[in-house]
Order: structure tokens, then sequence, then C-alpha cells
């Protein structure tokens, strides 16, 4: 089912774009309209939770302006962040999902969700550097403002995308996601170096924390699919959610993730766990309340400014993630996901510069 | 939307009227929204802003009083006391790390555990420890004086049994 927005602004600049065209053949031409510039863009300052949420409504479809291609935010704490190399490719901003600890809840300050519309500018930009740098294994996620599937289903970006990279076999494309949308692009045949993931939590997580979303069972679903085609996938234990039952459940999805898919199958499972912003604090409360794990949780500033969980407490839901993981396979690659070198050596007694198959994502890139 | 207006006690206003704070600082104020919410917050913390906190310490328990109500563990808090006005920074303290217990019971118990046994440690002679919370850590602050390689030697030594007790 296509994103029922409840209105929708095509810029005047992007009234000719192919995506364009695809929105007015998916929607009611009474709720598009074509405009000379943002929508709201007078309004300044942080959202309230009501214009937070309409602003996930309210679709716009416009230009990017700026350079598209850029490195992972993490990779600007590398004094207190263990960087992975992951470089993004924002092709729009804001979700239509409703994560209760999302970021972008404190991050953007545009009352609508984009779609940008010059994807051909953006991948002459990134052909550009991969013409540069062939041979460089260069990590590319499009999911970090904007899940990179839930809304592909609109734009089709993705079909531009695979082929793409495919010329480029060094270079890894990753479409991170919480949807089940892969029927737009899973007729393609995937290659090892574009990997579909999915962000995964037990179901009741998902169920108290990740509104919106597809289920456990459709994500994985979703991702039998695209394996079948010969893409490879990722999964993104992250954000780890105390709660009483915890590793009852988180090893209950290991299991499950793990009994049907295989390290041929897995590029890698990454592991984070619970951590936001301090400005995000309000926001969070304000909309989902207190019976949030999220809201309930024991979280304290940490070094970087981050709210976390005690570090001893992180330590030991990494270790037993690890621990559950490398039981079931120990072939499986591992990673955590946004953590001080202090959590690698407490969980794990090494860093992953010296784990085998972890070597090649964290060795140090040139800079672009 | 409540703000601090709707706060009536008088030490929570001229609290705010001393530490020139600003509506947007009591934001998480807005989340009381029922009458008997903003009355227990008033009842939790008039003797507290009446020893008139600083800024931060004010903030910081506004947010965590918040918290409570809304976590309806408001009857777990005891009253703020200050029997000692030469007293007042440790009585603030003191209930801001009471209240910091409710809130985070878990990691609560879990410091005390580990403060127990990090205080059993057979520390060096002569040093002095302090454990405590930082942040989204708990660990000990070791305080020695050196005052020659073999006291350093010494000294490493000590801390290298240390070392293989120290808890996870």
């Amino acid at each position: 089912m296509i994103f029922p927005f409840e209105q929708i602004y095509i810029d005047q600049k992007a009234v000719d774009s192919e995506v364009a065209g695809r929105v007015r053949a998916l929607y009611s031409t009474e709720i598009i309209k074509v405009v000379d510039s943002e929508p709201f863009s007078e309004a300044r300052g942080g959202m309230n939770p009501d214009e937070y949420n309409q602003s996930k409504r309210s679709l716009y479809v416009t230009p990017f302006p700026g350079q598209f291609f850029k490195r992972c935010p993490g990779a600007t704490q590398k004094k207190s962040l263990t960087c992975c190399n992951y470089h993004v490719l924002n092709l729009g901003s804001q979700c239509n999902m409703n994560c209760t600890y999302c970021y972008l809840q404190s991050y953007l300050n545009s009352r609508v969700t984009k779609i940008y519309s010059n994807i051909e500018q953006a991948m002459s930009e990134l052909e550009n550097m991969m013409k540069e740098h062939p041979h460089q294994p260069f990590r590319v996620g499009t999911g970090e403002i904007i899940d990179s599937l839930s809304l592909d289903d609109i734009t089709l970006y993705s079909r531009k995308l695979i082929p793409l990279f495919q010329k480029y076999p060094d270079w890894i494309l990753e479409f991170k996601t919480k949807s089940k949308k892969v029927e737009q692009f899973v007729d393609l045949k995937g290659s090892k170096n574009i990997i579909v993931s999915w962000s995964v939590n037990p179901q009741n997580i998902i169920s108290s924390e990740e509104h919106g979303t597809a289920s456990l069972i459709e994500r994985i679903t979703a991702a039998e699919k695209c394996r079948d085609q010969g893409y490879r996938l990722a999964f993104h234990m992250d954000p780890m959610i105390w709660h009483p039952e915890w590793q009852k459940n988180y090893s209950e999805l290991i299991e499950m993730l793990l009994n049907k898919f295989t390290e041929e199958d897995i590029h890698v499972i990454s592991i984070g766990a619970l951590r936001f912003q301090p400005e995000q604090r309000l926001m969070m409360k304000q909309r989902f309340g207190m019976q949030s794990l999220v809201n309930q949780a024991e979280m304290f500033p940490s070094d970087n400014g981050k709210y976390r969980y005690d570090a001893n407490i992180r330590s030991q839901m990494f270790q037993f993630a690890y621990k559950k993981i490398k039981e079931l396979n120990p072939n499986m690659n591992v990673f955590l996901c946004m953590e001080t070198p202090e959590s690698w050596i407490n969980s794990f007694e090494k860093m992953p510069q010296q784990v085998p198959g972890l070597r090649s994502i964290f060795k140090p890139l040139p800079e672009l | 939307m409540p703000d601090q207006d709707v706060i009536t006690s008088d030490s929570f206003q001229n609290w705010v009227q001393t530490k020139k704070v600003q509506p947007q600082d009591l934001r998480f104020l807005s989340l009381l929204t029922e009458p008997d919410q903003l009355k227990k917050f008033s009842a939790l913390t008039y003797h507290f802003f009446d020893s008139n906190p600083s800024f931060t310490d004010g903030l910081q328990t506004i947010e965590t009083v918040v918290d409570l109500i809304l976590l309806k563990k408001d009857s777990e808090v005891y009253p703020f006391e200050n029997s000692d006005p030469n007293q007042k920074h440790h009585h603030i303290q003191k209930w801001r790390q009471h209240l910091a217990q409710v809130r985070h019971p878990i990691t609560a118990h879990n410091d005390d555990v580990r403060k127990g046994a990090i205080e059993q440690l057979k520390w060096p002679s002569g040093s002095k420890i302090k454990v405590e919370r930082r942040g989204d850590r708990h660990g000990v602050e070791l305080k020695v004086f050196i005052s020659s390689a073999t006291d350093l030697t010494k000294m490493i030594a000590s801390l290298e049994r240390v070392k293989d007790d120290f808890p996870v």
C-alpha cells in the first residue's frame, strides 16, 4: 500500500521530474499542489509534537540544492566513537514511520517530508567518486534521515541505484529499512555488493516502540525474498532496549534470524543500545508518554552528550547478544554501532580492526 | 500548557525570579497536564525550592520530579528537608541522590552492589578512594601520593593485585 500522504506539494522546479510524474500517477490530484517555495518555510525553530506529526503526513517533492554524498555523522565524533566508514546518500528527509527513539525528532526542522527529485544529480555525483576510487570499499547507505525503502515504492530510486553500484562491485550500497517494501526492486537480480538491511527488535519492542513499521515476521519474509534474488542482507539489532525479559526476547530474535540465514546470506549483524540526544527528551515524552520503554529507561549523559544506559548494562547487553550470535554461528560478523572504544574492549575484548571479518569495514578510507 | 505561573508555591516563584529562569527552561513542566499532578509537584518540591538550589540543580530536579509523577512513583519520594541551613548544599545533593535512586532503581541497585565490592578491594595503603557515578559510567576516583620511583613501583604492583578483583 502506498503511504497515504494527506497533502502533497511539488516544487515548480521539480514538476517535470520523473518522481513528480510518479506522485501524480499515484495520488489524487485534489491533494497535490504546485508551489514556488517550501511550504511552511516561514516557521522557524523546532517543531511542537503536532507540527512534527503533521510533517510526516505532508510530502514535498523538490530538488536537493547541496551535496548528496556525505560521511555518516559518527565519523565526526572519531575521538569518542569507533568509526565504521559509513557514507550516506540522502535522497529525502523525514520518515513515515514512528519510532519512539527516533533521532529525527530533534534533528529536523522542516514541516514536510521531502523527496529529492534530482536523483540524476545524486547519481552523477556518486559516479564521479566511484570513478575516482573504483576499488576502495566505500559503504554507502541511503537510510540516514529517511528510511531507505518505506517510500521507495513511490520513488523507485532503488531501481536506479542498484545497476549503478553493480558497475562498481567494490562499492557497497546498503538499503536500511524497517518496512517490508522490497517488491518494487526485487525482480532485479541482486549482487554481493547490494545489501538490504533491516533494523530488528523483538516483536514486543516493535509493538511498543516502533509504530507504523513492519512486524518482525514481515521484515524477515522480505529479507528472504531479497536473499533468494541474490542480495546480501544485514541486520541491525539496534537499538537494543532494556526491559525485564530482554535476555529471553533478544535470544529468541537471534535464534529466529540465524535459523533462517547463514553467514553467506548476512554481510554483518550490528548491535547498538538505546541512545538519544538530550534535545529529544521532551518531544519523546510529549508524543509517546511514559508507557514507552524508551521514556521509562534509566539513561545517563555520556561523554559525547548522548543519553545512554549505564556502560556496564550496555556491555552486558552487547556481550549477551554477541555470545548468542557466535554460539549459533561462529562465522557471523558482528559489530557495535556508534559505540565507544571502551565499549568494544569491555564487550568483545578487542577493537574491530583486530577482528579479521571486520577489518575491511573499519579500515580508514581516503577523505573525499 | 502549564507553565511556571501554575506552580503557585512562593518558594518556586521566588526561585524562578532569583535564578532568572526562562519559560523555555521549564518546558518539562508542560508534561504535567492534570491539576492533581501540579499539586503533587508543588508539594514535593516546596521546601526544595525554599532552599534556593542552583539553576542547574533546580532544572534537573524539575525534570526528575516530573518523570516520577508521570511514572506514578512520586509516592516513593520522601519530602525534602533542610533541618540545618548551614548544610543546605549537602541536603540538596542528598535529596537529589534519593530522587535519582527512585528514578533509576536498577542502576542504583547495581551501583550499590558495585560500590561495596570496590570498597572491599585492597587498595594501596595511603591511597584515598571515592566511588561515584559520572554520567553513564560508575567507577572509582583514586588519589595517591608518590614521592619516589620506588613508591611508584610499589603502587603499580598493588594496583595490579586490585585489578584482578575489580568488579565487572
